[in-house]
């Protein structure tokens, strides 16, 4: 697809979301994004978004890179958690028994 | 718990031996830095020592201890509140004249785990999630981390919900356009 392909769509994409009752544009959508990734949107609003997406490969896309996020930063702190030593230095241990009982 | 409510020295070494390890982990999550992160575990524990009185039973010891811990980590960040962060806004999702999200194509993104293979990308990875902004590094620890509610979030920071989920959106979409050239190229 060439460039002038692309804007005309881009612009006809545009056109129908902003001007199509009940369909909300990427930007008024992208209050509601952290709501619908965790579930907590109300189930007709959450078919609109659907509705809003299937239409929109720039908020589909972002969505996935969004999510794709979400879990990169829960492994890395699952891995950190997991790699960082059990245990705490005896100096600190030390230090915390010595601070109780002064 | 009845011997370290009266005060038994070995019930402290005990409790102290068995949480001060995962508590060092959780606190260095919130403060990045070891040095604080030592202080807070010990702040920590002086608060439990100080009102083991007041522990029922009726949640868990660890569950208890996290509590408090959590509590002296933002106490702590508040106290060293980082003065050189870099601003938010242009880490925010863009919007064209027609309220069109700008988002170049993502044809292939590689699994966490494919990213995570080569050492030095996940170092890469760290780095740039400490980069967020503190008030929104945190709320994204204690939503998608901590897996606290919203109304947990909201209390415990003294905000309210529209302004956790305000943030918990706002930090998710930073750390994305942080961590694009990593989930872009694995670079």
């Amino acid at each position: 697809m060439n460039s002038t392909t692309k804007h005309l769509l881009h612009v006809l994409k545009g056109t129908v979301i902003r001007h199509f009752p009940f369909i909300k544009t990427c930007q008024e959508y992208d209050a509601f994004l952290h709501d619908y990734v965790d579930n907590s949107l109300p189930a007709a609003q959450r078919r609109r978004f659907q509705f809003h997406l299937s239409i929109c490969p720039e908020c589909r896309e972002f969505l996935a890179a969004y999510k794709r996020t979400m879990e990169l930063d829960k492994l890395v702190h699952a891995e950190a958690i997991a790699s960082f030593h059990a245990d705490a230095p005896e100096s600190l241990k030390q230090a915390i028994l010595d601070a109780r009982q002064s | 718990m009845h011997a370290l409510q009266s005060g038994d020295e070995r019930a402290a070494e005990e409790l102290v031996g068995a949480n001060a390890g995962w508590m060092l982990s959780v606190a260095r999550r919130y403060l990045v830095d070891t040095a604080l992160a030592e202080d807070c575990v010990q702040d920590a524990f002086m608060n439990a020592f100080q009102n083991i009185e007041s522990f029922e039973g009726r949640s868990k010891i660890k569950s208890w201890l996290h509590r408090i811990l959590v509590n002296a980590a933002l106490t702590k960040i508040c106290k060293n509140r980082r003065h050189d962060e870099r601003p938010i806004d242009n880490l925010l999702p863009k919007f064209d004249e027609f309220d069109c999200r700008i988002e170049a194509s993502w044809p292939d993104i590689p699994t966490p785990a494919e990213i995570l293979e080569n050492t030095q990308i996940r170092n890469l990875v760290a780095d740039n999630i400490h980069q967020l902004p503190q008030n929104y590094r945190i709320v994204l620890l204690l939503r998608d981390i901590e897996e606290m509610s919203t109304a947990e979030v909201s209390k415990l920071l003294e905000v309210t919900e529209g302004t956790v989920k305000i943030r918990l959106h706002r930090a998710r979409a930073a750390l994305k356009k942080l961590l694009e050239p990593i989930l872009r190229g694995g670079k």
